[in-house]
């Protein structure tokens, strides 16, 4: 087992794991500050210790360090997946009232209405909430058509398509990762 | 498409829009992280907690803590926790007193944009090349007198 703590201190380790936690959750539509999954609970923050303590205690055992981030984003997808069986909506019994007249009771259970978690996952949604995202920014709007309509994943092309260098692209990548984070909080409802 | 080809095709298009997750830089990290109202310290610290409790776990039992937790925890290890061993308290001491004499020693330190600013004064400059010729004259006349002052002490000494 490879021993990342030698390559990566464990403080900055966390900070970054963290950090893609919070990205992964925004691609799949989870933003906001205190964001947890529905019906799981869990936030960014609990994925990225979960996967760390794995590592540190020898439950996950990896080759490098990209597998760390990895192991994380699965298991961010795989309760993303199971927290769809966990989403339920409350029903109001029209027929019953409580001792004020008030029609307050409700039946508990039923599968939820609104889109289905496991639908987070598909293609297509993924899709529309990185477009959505990028739409405030021309940069984005450009690298967004270039990866999601063009399919285009190579570095060299993307940044020809953009007319700028593979340096320049680079950076517009790590732009993009923040904005995405910090864009995120704006499509919430405060 | 099976979910792990879907999945596959997923990470090729964050990787071509935001780069690979192994690749974020730490500055980049620290403000998503503040983006949310994270404090990267604080996370530490909740961390470091965490990884006490799986530590306790394994001694409650009577298992060897795995030598990588051992390791986080010590990297993890807040300053304000007493230290353990006169060495670390050492450690911590010259750190203390290292951050103190840098803190003092930068408020001392001219930016060097200020620097760049500076100019030197020509009213001293190449002095040398300026003596003028009776500057020469008197020059001359005092190494003339200090001379012969050593002439006649040496005249002196030998009568």
């Amino acid at each position: 087992m490879a021993n990342l703590l030698d390559e990566a201190e464990a403080r900055e380790l966390i900070q970054k794991l963290t950090a893609f936690a919070l990205r992964a959750f925004a691609m799949y539509g989870m933003f906001g500050r205190g964001a947890v999954m529905p019906g799981i609970g869990k936030s960014p923050e609990d994925f990225a210790s979960d996967v760390f303590i794995g590592y540190v205690t020898g439950k996950i055992r990896i080759k490098a360090l990209p597998y760390l981030y990895k192991a994380l984003l699965n298991d961010i997808r795989d309760k993303l997946g199971s927290s769809a069986q966990k989403t339920t909506d409350h029903y109001t019994v029209n027929a019953e009232t409580d001792e004020d007249g008030e029609r307050t009771k409700s039946l508990d259970g039923f599968s939820s209405e609104r889109m289905p978690v496991v639908d987070c996952l598909c293609e297509e949604s993924y899709k529309e909430r990185i477009r959505a995202c990028a739409a405030g920014d021309p940069h984005f709007q450009e690298m967004a058509i270039a990866v999601l309509d063009l399919e285009m994943t190579k570095p060299a092309e993307i940044a020809e398509f953009l007319g700028i260098t593979t340096e320049e692209f680079h950076v517009r990548k790590r732009k993009f990762g923040r904005w995405l984070v910090k864009h995120g909080l704006k499509m919430v409802p405060s | 498409m099976n979910t792990r080809k879907q999945n596959e095709r997923l990470d090729r298009m964050s990787e071509a829009l935001f780069g690979a997750p192994e690749n974020i830089e730490l500055v980049d990290a620290v403000e998503d992280l503040k983006t949310v109202g994270i404090e990267p310290e604080e996370l530490c610290s909740r961390m470091y907690e965490r990884l006490c409790v799986e530590a306790q776990a394994y001694r409650m039992r009577r298992e060897n803590v795995p030598p990588l937790l051992k390791k986080a925890l010590e990297s993890l290890r807040p300053n304000t926790a007493p230290p353990r061993t006169q060495m670390e308290l050492d450690r911590r001491a010259s750190s203390t007193v290292s951050q103190i004499l840098d803190a003092v020693k930068a408020r001392f330190i001219l930016p060097s944009n200020t620097l760049s600013g500076l100019t030197l004064s020509t009213a001293f400059r190449n002095k040398e090349l300026e003596k003028s010729t009776k500057d020469q004259q008197i020059i001359d006349r005092l190494e003339n007198e200090l001379l012969s002052d050593l002439e006649n002490e040496e005249k002196e000494d030998a009568d």
